[in-house]
Order: C-alpha cells, then structure tokens, then sequence
C-alpha cells in the first residue's frame, strides 16, 4: 500500500482480509485504512482482487455461494464503528444502503429513467410521493444529469448513452444517501469527453463522500486520487 | 454453405406445417362447430335464462360442463399456483445442494407421470380414505381438481424457474447492491421482469388442467350431473363431454353436440389467456412507478 498525502480522519480500517472463491485466493492478508472524504484509487493488474475488495466492503461477495471472506473490516457509519465482517444476514441491506456502489458497467433496473431512482427509493428508504420526486432531482443533479434528463424522464433508461447510463446508476446510489462510495471502474469503456465529465464529478463528490475506486488508467489515477493502494 | 441452405429450408417447411396443422386443425373444429353454436347447445330443451341461471334443470345441453371445466379449472390453479410458484422461486434461487438436486429430480418425475396414474392416485386417495378415515368420501370436483393441481405444478415450477434464471445474474446484485432485501428483490425487480415467462408458465398450466380428460374421468366427472352445486359433488366438464359424445355418439346430433363443445371449450380457453394476459399487462403498470 502507498500512501500519499496527509491523513485525515480515519473512518474505516481493514484488517488481514483474506478472500477466497472456492480453492482459488483471490485476496491475502490485506489490510487498509479508508479516510474520510478523501478518495482512494485501487489499482492492480486484471484479477488482483480489486472488485473483490470493493465488494467485500459492502459484503456484496456474500451473494457468491463459493466465496469465503476471513479477517477483519471496521467503517464509521452513522458515527458508530460498525464490525461489517460480523453483520448478521439481516443487517446487510441497512450497510449496503450505507456504502453505496457503482459498477464497472451500468447496471440499470427495468423501467424509465425515474423508475431507476424511484424504485429503490420507495423500496429501501420508504420515500415516495413529492419527498421522493425531489431526492430524485437533488441526486440527478449531484450526478451532473438533470439538464440532460429532466424533460424525459419517463424515457426507457435504455435509451440514454453509456456515459449517461453510468451518472444515472451513481444518480441512483446518491439518491439513498450513502457514506461511502464503492466506484468500479466507472470510467471503463467511456470516450475521454464522458470519463472527464465523470472524473470532474468524482472530485466534487469527494467533498460530501468518501470514495473507494477501481482504475486501470495511470493519468486518471494521478489525476483523482487522494490514497492509492496497489495490488499485486 | 449448401448445408446452411438445406437446414434453413427445413426449419422452414417445419414452421409452415406446424402453421398449416394449426390452422387445419382450427378450421376443422370451427367448421364443424360453428353451425352448432345456438342457444340449444347450451341449454338443450330447457328455457335459456332459466337453464344459465341454474333454475331448472339441463338435460341436454353443455352449460354444466363449460360451469364445470371452470371450476375445476380454477380450483386448481388455485391449490397448484402458490406451491407452484414457491417452487419455482426456491429452484432458481436455492444454492447447489443434494437437497435441490432431490426436488428438482421429484418436480421433472411429477412432469413426466402420464395423467391417467395421475387420475388412478387421486381414485386411490379417495378409496383410502373411505376405508380409513371418511366413510362418506366420494369423487367430486374437488378431487378432481387436486389431481389436476398435482398435474400442473411442475409446469409452474419449471416455467417460473426458466423465467428467473433467464434473467441476468447482474439484476439481482444490482438490487442487493442498492440496500434491498432479498425478498424485496425478488419482488419488487426479478419477479416483475419473469412476469411474462412465469404467466406463460400459468397459461401452459391453465391449458393442461383445461384440456385432461384422464385425470377427472377416474375423479368425479360424469355425464350428466347438472351445475356444480358443491366442490364435494360429482359435476360435469368439457372435455369429458367432448370424449363421450365423440366417441359414443348414438345420432347425428350427438356428433354435432361433441363439435360444438370442442369449439367452446376452444374458445373458453382462448377467453382464459386473454385474461391472463390483461392481468399482466396490468400487473406490469402497478409495478412501474410515474415521476
């Protein structure tokens, strides 16, 4: 782990973190600290363990029915130290809320652009009605998509562009106020003028949020990172 | 490139005869039925409104049997379409396990008995339970529509399971991933997006129970019974109508009578997919929310 910078306030600490997938190790005694509002850039060679990791912080890996994770992860949330690698099955959608993710592609839901944020909105936090329609328009905003979407948001979600698709999912995981940020290369497969958009968006989020990002590009990684962890 | 053409060709001429048997088959039954359509089918001898409303007595006609086959029908779509579902659900979402393996290989065991041993189990039951239990036990609709809901439950299952696995595997993390439960997952994002699968699924079940004259034959149908008074009584169904006056047809009218209920019992199940269909569609738009 390099470290660059000086540290803020700590908020999160991974500690001998160990993953497996069946026989296959994918993760090694690897301990962190996460800072907050400060944005940490993992970087690595293709199978290092770097998507893993991020899920694991969500405890996103327990969906894998092969995957078995030791060691230990501790992150502030709601100002409590919470121990996410002893979560009980129940407590995970609360810390998944918490620790919001973006995936390497745009993951979207059925339905329009505002189902996309409607839905898991009225679903996990319980907002609808005019509450919900406004967090919509606040999150939309966050993401640097409003001006883009606002007259057609009743449009299939499909029909917006990658770079679009890509704000609209991070517009979705804003919209349910998390604390921390999982991004998985949210860059990936974007032309230069998108991942600049999108790069400009990371830095002004990283004032309100704490960030943990997948990247493959040297110059993005200099570009955004506060922390860069390596993987080997 | 020769053998691309030759294979395309084939699946060519097996589309179009599976059209044309289709529309032979269809044109056969609606010629031959469509002449017999009238109130008398219905009702025979006895007065229309009276005979629809079951205020006296119907000797003749087939409106019994159409009351008959949808009770059944419905009856067992309402004991099969929960365990069925749940079935399915459980299938497509369980983690690989011996356990699994065992159910999966029950629900493909129960998809291949043929209808009759259906049928004899259900005729069985109903034996069993008279020497042990309830004396006064006798076939009826119910049991009929217990063997039927047996019958079906696999191609509930196995159609809500496709439909699921269908999905991508990225939609359920994403829904994970946003805080949701996995009940609420299931719910409020895979199941929506199988909908149309898991209805085909229910079509394909509401057919079966429709058209199975094995199975209600040994479990309570009968010629002649009038309106289904009760789930506990004997009652009468289309498809065993069409069976009997097909098969032992003593006049010209008879035949004519078996004509016309095939076309009505087509016709009652086209109406049933319609349903179904609309109950989708619908179901679709309560899922979808307006900004």
């Amino acid at each position: 782990m390099t470290v660059t910078n000086e540290q803020p306030k700590c908020i999160g600490r991974v500690t001998n973190l160990t993953i497996k997938f069946g026989p296959q190790t994918v993760l090694e005694n690897f301990s962190m600290n996460i800072y907050q509002h400060r944005i940490h850039v993992l970087i690595g060679a293709s199978g290092s363990g770097k998507t893993t990791f991020l899920r694991a912080l969500n405890r996103l890996n327990d969906c894998f029915a092969t995957c078995h994770t030791q060691g230990q992860i501790n992150l502030s949330l709601a100002h409590k130290m919470v121990a996410v690698d002893c979560l009980k099955m129940t407590q995970l959608p609360q810390l998944r809320r918490q620790v919001g993710m973006v995936f390497q592609h745009p993951q979207l839901l059925p339905g329009s652009i505002a189902d996309n944020i409607l839905l898991p909105l009225r679903v996990v936090a319980g907002v609808t009605g005019v509450d919900a329609n406004n967090l919509t328009q606040q999150a939309l905003e966050q993401a640097a998509l409003w001006d883009e979407v606002a007259g057609r948001l009743d449009m299939p979600a499909t029909c917006l562009s990658g770079g679009q698709q890509q704000r609209l999912c991070l517009a979705r995981t804003l919209a349910l106020q998390p604390e921390i940020l999982l991004l998985d290369e949210p860059t990936a497969s974007l032309d230069p003028h998108t991942t600049h958009q999108i790069e400009q968006l990371i830095i002004k989020l990283a004032k309100q949020y704490t960030i943990v990002m997948v990247c493959h590009n040297e110059q993005q990684q200099q570009r955004l990172a506060d922390y860069v962890i390596k993987f080997h | 490139m020769k053998a691309d053409n030759i294979f395309y060709y084939w699946c060519l001429v097996c589309v179009v005869s599976l059209a044309l048997s289709f529309f032979t088959v269809i044109s056969f039954i609606v010629g031959h039925g469509l002449p017999t359509i009238n109130g008398a089918l219905f009702v025979g001898d006895t007065d229309f409104i009276r005979g629809i409303l079951g205020l006296s007595p119907i000797w003749d006609g087939i409106w019994p049997a159409c009351v008959g086959t949808l009770m059944v029908v419905f009856s067992a779509l309402l004991l099969a379409i929960i365990p069925g579902l749940a079935s399915g659900i459980w299938l497509a979402q369980a983690k690989p396990s011996g356990f699994k393996h065992i159910v999966s290989l029950v629900i493909d065991i129960i998809a291949g008995i043929p209808s009759i041993l259906m049928g004899l189990f259900g005729f069985s039951l109903i034996l069993l339970l008279r020497h042990w239990l309830l004396p006064s036990a006798n076939v009826c609709l119910f049991l009929s529509a217990l063997s039927l809901a047996i019958l079906i439950i696999p191609y509930l299952a196995a159609s809500v399971k496709t439909a699921l696995l269908a999905l991508p595997a990225s939609l359920l993390l994403t829904a994970l991933s946003l805080g949701m439960s996995y009940r609420q997952a299931l719910i409020k994002v895979l199941i929506p997006q199988a909908s149309k699968g898991i209805m085909s699924g229910i079509m394909l079940a509401t057919g079966r129970a429709a058209e199975d004259t094995a199975v209600i034959m040994l479990t309570g149908v009968v010629v002649n019974a009038g309106l289904p008074i009760s789930i506990f009584e004997r009652y009468e169904a289309l498809p065993f109508t069409i069976f009997y006056y097909s098969a032992q047809y003593q006049n010209e009218a008879e035949l004519q009578l078996a004509f016309g209920a095939a076309l009505v019992l087509l016709c009652l199940t086209a109406s049933l997919f319609a349903f179904a269909s609309l109950l989708q569609s619908r179901y679709q738009g309560m899922t979808s929310d307006s900004y």
